[in-house]
């Protein structure tokens, strides 16, 4: 059983990311809003722009949870498996009764990617300081390779 | 009282109603005051039987009730913690459906975002925020299941201390 204290800042984590969420669509964030006109005719770039956008705020999660070696191996464990929790969902897509919305095969790699490494912590507490740094870094990484795949596809089209 | 209870009671009865005529068989008794007599000494002993093993039962119950009572006390400030978290929980999801969600949308709209593009992106943030509140759920809720654990784990113990006086909580419950 997880402390209180840990509790608390594990949701208020959460909470804070969905708040960001909001924020950057009501005050019309530069990324977002750029795509959403300058690719509203090409489908394939923009879901590309969406897969980004959100697997860069699912990233952002493993920023705020600071002082990772500070927590219990029980909170740590707790807040991995959200995050194999989140992505799992991500993975499964969204799909509603008037849309489908389909990731593109690229984003559920990098998901996938993801999900085993934070399992493969999960699994291996001992050496998870290391591997979790590897996590954070892997952010930086994520957004450079969708810039790179974005162009990809520009020159494509 | 069910018929099980009363059956009991009345087997109970006949058998003290029979061990008490079998000891005044041999008796100088008047045999038409024998009947009367047992019946009023069997019905006596029932009786007092009957009270002495009330004041026990309830003096169970209430230290069964006591334990709870004083675990509810302990605990307060737990099951109050849980309460408030779900609480907020709750708050914040009806005003994402209610308020942030129709502000994106009249930001979209008043941004003139083509009505495919908004519905697509607003898809995804609605996807991704009940995600995670769904995940904030799922955690507080694992953490009132293990509260929860700890408290029945402390009130088996208090049970078991009051079963040790030689009763059956749970048969005094039934």
């Amino acid at each position: 059983m997880i402390l209180k204290s840990e509790l608390e800042e594990l949701l208020s984590n959460l909470r804070k990311a969905r708040s960001i969420l909001v924020e950057e669509f009501v005050s019309e964030n530069p990324d977002i809003f750029t795509a959403m006109f300058k690719y509203d005719n090409d489908n394939v770039v923009m879901n590309m722009y969406i897969d980004c956008y959100f697997i860069t705020w699912l990233n952002y999660h493993l920023e705020v949870f600071s002082c990772f070696n500070a927590k219990s191996v029980s909170c740590r464990n707790w807040f991995l498996s959200c995050m194999s929790d989140l992505i799992s969902k991500y993975l499964k897509g969204v799909n509603t009764d008037s849309h489908v919305y389909k990731r593109s095969e690229f984003a559920y790699t990098l998901l996938e990617k993801k999900k085993a490494a934070i399992m493969h912590i999960i699994k291996c507490s001992d050496s998870n300081k290391l591997k979790y740094n590897k996590l954070v870094y892997a952010v930086e990484k994520d957004k450079k390779l969708f810039e790179r795949e974005i162009a990809k596809l520009k020159e494509e089209a | 009282m069910s018929i099980n209870t009363l059956n009991a009671k009345q087997d109970y009865t006949e058998k003290i109603e029979s061990e008490v005529a079998g000891i005044l068989e041999n008796t100088t008794v008047d045999e038409k005051e024998k009947a009367p007599l047992v019946k009023a000494i069997a019905g006596r002993i029932c009786e007092m039987v009957s009270l002495s093993s009330l004041h026990e039962r309830l003096g169970i119950l209430y230290e069964y009730e006591k334990n709870y009572l004083s675990l509810v006390k302990e605990y307060k400030e737990e099951i109050k913690f849980a309460a408030n978290l779900q609480e907020d929980l709750r708050k914040e999801r009806t005003k994402f459906f209610a308020e942030s969600l129709r502000e994106v949308s009249q930001t979209l709209k008043d941004a003139q975002v083509s009505t495919d593009v908004a519905s697509t992106w607003l898809m995804e943030l609605v996807n991704s925020y009940t995600n995670s509140l769904n995940l904030s759920g799922n955690l507080i809720d694992e953490h009132t299941v293990d509260t929860i654990g700890i408290i029945r784990k402390e009130a088996k113990k208090g049970a078991s201390t009051v079963k040790g006086k030689g009763n059956d909580i749970n048969d005094i419950k039934e």
